[in-house]
């Protein structure tokens, strides 16, 4: 056995617990990135039943999610890479990859060899991604950048796993809420309009946390309104009013409410848009910019004094919104009064022949909302009085999957900044930890958002880019194969996942070739949009490898090297999540410390991944530069950590650190180790505590986790830093004759309809006049959200009896209009001739000019239980640089098609074509 | 005492949580269906009105006048002074009388033990149930209101529905306390309460069965 792996056995040997026949093990879910705290019942060694903690905060109370609960099968999923697999065959989907099996040490010193040379040459040319899924472990998605970084190489390419994810709930959590992303205050929200998105419902972090606090919201009488082209998610079935709209129109109905709010009722948080918001800010109104003095402060007027001065003066009592005064030589005015003007024109019934929503409904929902919000009130809790405001908009992937993603989420904030409720009681919450005091004993960890560049709030902990102050272009760039140091703004990035990516980067003068694919549980693939726009990227590869607990799609088409690791239940983290920005109990939930651990250890040659990128940087020459990330991101010692940052590490001086409490740079400790330490450092508890007690919980004060008022700090509403990027972006446009939709790097939030409904050429100007009269849309099904979860064959069954999860939905009218029966099978095509075959669900529950599924479809031979099951909706999606915001990266995750009915030959042409192997043999039998 | 649940459908999300509990609990073989989820979607009654998809989940209703206790041929079908419905799997011949008999088709036919993941061989937690939790091919079973849990449980003077330990796995298992489990005949047990105050109602009461499960629709 390799050397290594056996002393791993050995210190893994601790969580046989003894040797004892039966017990419960303490760890995280591993069903999805919601992190719930569960516990595990081990008999004779086998895992046989699963819970949530029930007296955790950090979960359901007891109760698991049926995903949750399938993971046990997960765990035993016969499927699972069990030892070092090397290719023998062909590359390409569908090809057969025929892995054979090597020794740890061959499979090590083959990556090693083949990350040396590179890092010798040039760093970048490897490329890396994950996603979570399958039992991937989730820490993934913390270790893999921090080793990549120090590698030399920041070149993440995660296509799907980020830019089909929160790519603008992430952006706008942060500018807005110092967070990963935002969530209602169940415990005292009286009136939600959710606008796309499924919290609360199974899926989203803090799945379980969210589910037990939204039922207990509905039973004491919350009502939730719901917005959304789908009427048959959870989400809409259990609110009280299903408001159906078309995708990606939903910023027209925010900038309709806010009209209302301003000319209508005339009535919203004054005090809140004054001292919490940027909108007193004085702008030249000939080119929108701010106005700053001498010391670069954003400059406002006092109407207690008649003064211009500095945001952050000490004698500034009331900041004008309205009016205009000559500053510098210049006329000036607050950029308030520039919102009020642009707004004029978007009045309910514009947004209704946008939308399809009645111009009534939105006044009802905009009176609703400033009904609900008690605007002024205080409320005593615990001790505290603090703002009270049970009335906002919460939106996740649904309405931000678009095109206009920025705008769509930028004008729902606007909203809930006009009803302040942003950070206090009953409204929206930044989901995560925002502000913490520490642990009474420990007073760890300790942070808190903070004021800085132009008075915004910029995230205390935050593991990728700082928000705040934004960047710049790179004029030098594209450095990597995402566009990203291009796109100044954006974390996520859909490139080079793309059709045009050659085009741009050859324009670019090619400035190396990426020929290494270092993947981590992700699955390119399937998880982006056209499978084979992905695979003409990974065709470009050299040399794949792959750390994964099963062989998905993208690593049966391409992987060289297949490294096993541990499942979720046998593998080894410092706390439940990723960080502190991520999964934990929201509101006046405890705080909690939880420790995933393994239940069992680990079995066969399946390695911890930390273990294994610890043994590679040592191989490699790199881990004194990894530990040193190591102790910055689990210390939690520095406020930020941008990736510009992680390419500086290497020339950062070791001796301006006086102390290393988890791993100095050259130090040899295996990853127990290092957690066992972290722990010490912020719980004052060893790993063998944990493991024997499980977490340590404490309470949570109102001070953290209603902070806005606590923290000086505003939030934007008008985005002016947009205004200085935009002529650099242009530029680099025009260099790279890259064709961006650059119309939205505008200060003000406004309604950009998304590019798929232009007409194409010869079509009528009103898409639903054409022959592709349908926009898809597409759920997280909670079984199904987050992970792969279809191999499972208890979801599978599950699945199976849910006429939402496998089939495409759609409208029983429209159905009828193309001759289309329930049950039939169609083709749903774009207009590039991508297919997406299934069997059709007629339902009432969808707009009429919409057609849903779930996006599945594994084809992988290695996932029996699964493959082809399911419609594989990202065949229809194509990456290119109109279908994306650039803004933020996020993918347009619906495209304009038509449908029609398939049938006997045709049908098996279809399938043979798009190669549903298994399907076909099943129906042609 | 009658052991009976009660669903509030206002607070059910359709996760499956119960499913997934009960099949572990229960070392459930892909045959053996103990609870279904259900969807319906109601038709807007006029053009323009309000269509609506509803849920539940549905398992045996431990009928007090079971029609499956009476369609038994040999008695291994029976009700215990409880009230909960148990099958004896020695006794039962797989006749699957009462499977005809179940106006609710809550009841499944056991012939073989099959692999979860097919063709693959049992997985180590599905080599558990042999000593945990035993299958008789050739029988009938359904939902046992995880009866080991309640009779153990009163042994060590706990209450079911209120211990999780003596509380059946589908109760436990709900993320968002859909179901409450106890004593319909104690006016004070949170069942009866709920089923008071909020008009509970069993599946097709007009069938005459008199169930144990009773339901909360949303308003």
């Amino acid at each position: 056995m390799y050397q290594k792996m056996q002393e791993e056995r050995e210190r893994y040997k601790m969580f046989d617990r003894g040797g004892s026949r039966d017990y419960w093990a303490y760890t995280i879910c591993a069903g999805c990135y919601g992190h719930c705290s569960v516990r595990i019942r081990v008999q004779d060694g086998v895992l046989t039943y699963i819970e949530t903690v029930p007296d955790s905060d950090l979960g359901g109370h007891g109760g698991i999610c049926g995903k949750g609960a399938a993971t046990i099968l997960d765990f035993y999923d016969p499927n699972r890479v069990n030892y070092p697999l090397k290719r023998t065959g062909k590359k390409g989907i569908g090809e057969d990859p025929k892995f054979v099996r090597i020794s740890w040490e061959e499979a090590l010193d083959e990556i090693a060899q083949n990350m040396k040379e590179a890092r010798d040459t040039n760093p970048l040319k490897v490329v890396w991604a994950f996603t979570p899924g399958h039992g991937t472990g989730l820490k993934a998605t913390q270790s893999q950048g921090g080793f990549m970084t120090c590698f030399g190489s920041p070149n993440m390419a995660l296509g799907g796993p980020g830019c089909q994810c929160g790519a603008v709930a992430h952006h706008l959590g942060a500018l807005v809420h110092a967070s990963w992303d935002i969530l209602p205050d169940y415990r005292y929200n009286n009136f939600l309009l959710r606008c796309g998105g499924n919290e609360g419902m199974g899926g989203g972090r803090i799945a379980m946390t969210s589910a037990r606090l939204f039922a207990d919201a509905r039973a004491r009488g919350q009502t939730t309104w719901c917005m959304d082209p789908l009427g048959y998610v959870a989400s809409a079935a259990k609110s009280k009013d299903w408001i159906p709209i078309l995708p990606g129109t939903d910023s027209a109905v925010f900038l309709a409410i806010v009209n209302i709010i301003i000319y209508e009722i005339g009535q919203f948080d004054d005090y809140f848009i004054r001292h919490k918001t940027n909108a007193p800010y004085l702008i030249d109104v000939q080119t929108g910019l701010f106005m700053r003095d001498e010391g670069e402060y954003n400059v406002l007027y006092d109407e207690s004094d008649q003064k211009i001065k500095p945001y952050n003066d000490e004698t500034l009592t009331h900041p004008a919104l309205e009016g205009e005064f000559t500053y510098n030589g210049k006329t000036v005015r607050p950029c308030f009064v520039e919102i009020e003007e642009h707004v004029r024109d978007y009045t309910p019934e514009w947004a209704e022949r946008e939308s399809t929503v009645p111009a009534k409904k939105i006044r009802q929902i905009a009176q609703k909302l400033i009904d609900e919000a008690q605007i002024g009130s205080t409320i005593n809790i615990e001790g505290v009085d603090v703002p009270y405001r049970p009335a906002g908009l919460c939106a996740y992937k649904g309405s931000q999957g678009h095109q206009n993603g920025f705008h769509q989420h930028a004008t729902m904030y606007l909203i809930n900044s006009l009803l302040g409720n942003q950070d206090v009681a009953g409204g929206i919450l930044g989901e995560g930890t925002v502000r913490s005091l520490g642990h009474p004993e420990t007073g760890r960890p300790q942070f808190a958002p903070y004021g800085t560049t132009d008075g915004m709030v910029t995230p205390a902990v935050w593991h990728t880019r700082t928000p705040w102050p934004p960047r710049d272009v790179n004029m030098e760039g594209p450095k990597f194969v995402s566009f990203l140091d291009v796109l100044a703004d954006a974390t996520f990035s859909p490139y080079p996942y793309c059709e045009d990516w050659e085009k741009v980067w050859t324009n670019a003068g090619r400035p190396y070739e990426p020929e290494i694919f270092y993947g981590y549980g992700g699955n390119i693939l399937r998880n982006l949009g056209n499978r084979q726009i992905a695979a003409n990227f990974m065709d470009k590869m050299r040399f794949t490898w792959y750390i994964t607990t099963t062989i998905n799609d993208t690593v049966e088409a391409y992987a060289d090297i297949v490294l096993p690791e541990c499942h979720n239940y046998e593998s080894l983290e410092l706390w439940s999540s990723l960080g502190f920005f991520f999964s934990y109990p929201i509101g006046m939930d405890d705080w909690t410390w939880h420790v995933r651990m393994p239940a069992v250890p680990p079995q066969y040659e399946r390695r911890d991944g930390m273990d294994i990128q610890l043994d590679l940087a040592e191989r490699i020459g790199f881990r004194d530069l990894y530990n040193e990330w190591i102790d910055t991101y689990f210390a939690v010692r520095e406020s930020t950590w941008e990736q510009e940052d992680a390419e500086d590490i290497g020339q950062r001086s070791h001796s301006k650190r006086d102390k290393w409490p988890i791993v100095a740079p050259d130090e040899d400790i295996p990853w127990k180790e290092i957690c066992n330490r972290g722990l010490q450092h912020h719980m004052n508890r060893d790993l063998d505590w944990f493991v024997e007690n499980g977490f340590r919980a404490w309470k949570k004060r109102p001070e953290e986790c209603y902070w806005r008022y606590q923290v000086t700090c505003r939030v934007p509403v008008y985005y002016e830093h947009h205004l200085h990027t935009y002529p650099n972006l242009k530029q680099k446009c025009e260099e790279l004759d890259w064709n961006l939709d650059l119309r939205h790097w505008s200060a003000l939030p406004s309604y950009y309809r998304p590019l798929m409904y232009e007409p194409a050429s010869g079509e009528p100007e009103d898409f639903r006049d054409s022959e592709y009269d349908l926009i898809t849309v597409t759920h997280r099904d909670s079984l199904h959200a987050h992970a792969t979860t279809s191999e499972n064959p208890w979801i599978d069954e599950m699945s199976k009896t849910n006429p939402y999860s496998y089939n495409w939905m759609m409208h029983h009218d429209y159905a009828q209009k193309k001759g289309i029966e329930d049950g039939d099978w169609i083709v749903v095509e774009n207009h590039a001739g991508d297919q997406a075959p299934g069997r059709v669900k007629l339902t009432w529950l969808i707009h009429y000019n919409c057609i849903g599924a779930v996006g599945l479809g594994t084809w992988s031979k290695f996932r029996p239980v699964g493959r082809d099951k399911g419609i594989r909706y990202n065949e229809l999606l194509r990456g290119n640089c109109r279908n994306f915001c650039s803004l933020t990266g996020s993918f347009e995750d619906s495209a304009r098609v038509r449908a029609y009915k398939v049938e006997g030959e045709k049908l098996r042409s279809v399938l043979d074509k798009e190669g549903y192997e298994k399907l076909k043999e099943e129906l042609f039998a | 005492m009658r052991w009976g649940m009660v669903y509030n459908l206002e607070r059910c999300i359709h996760c499956g949580g119960c499913v997934s509990s009960c099949i572990l609990a229960n070392f459930l073989t892909p045959d053996m269906k103990w609870r279904r989820m259900l969807n319906r979607e109601i038709k807007p009654p006029t053009k323009g009105g309000k269509a609506a998809r509803q849920w539940l989940v549905a398992q045996c209703n431990h009928c007090e006048d079971a029609a499956c206790v009476e369609a038994c041929p040999t008695g291994a079908t029976y009700r215990r002074e409880d009230g909960i419905v148990l099958i004896d799997s020695d006794i039962c011949i797989g006749c699957r009388a009462c499977m005809m008999a179940c106006p609710y088709q809550q009841r499944s036919y056991l012939e073989e033990i099959t692999e979860w993941f097919p063709g693959q061989g049992f997985t180590e937690w599905e080599q558990m149930r042999e000593k945990l939790s035993p299958k008789v091919p050739g029988t009938v079973n359904k939902c046992n209101f995880c009866y080991q849990r309640i009779d153990e449980g009163l042994k060590k003077g706990l209450t079911p529905g209120v211990d999780r330990e003596a509380t059946p796995a589908c109760v436990n298992g709900c993320p968002t306390k859909t179901m409450a489990f106890g004593d319909l005949d104690d006016p004070d047990s949170e069942v009866s309460r709920l089923i008071a105050g909020h008009k509970a109602e069993p599946l097709h009461p007009e069938w005459g069965t008199n169930p144990s499960i009773f339901y909360i629709f949303e308003s």
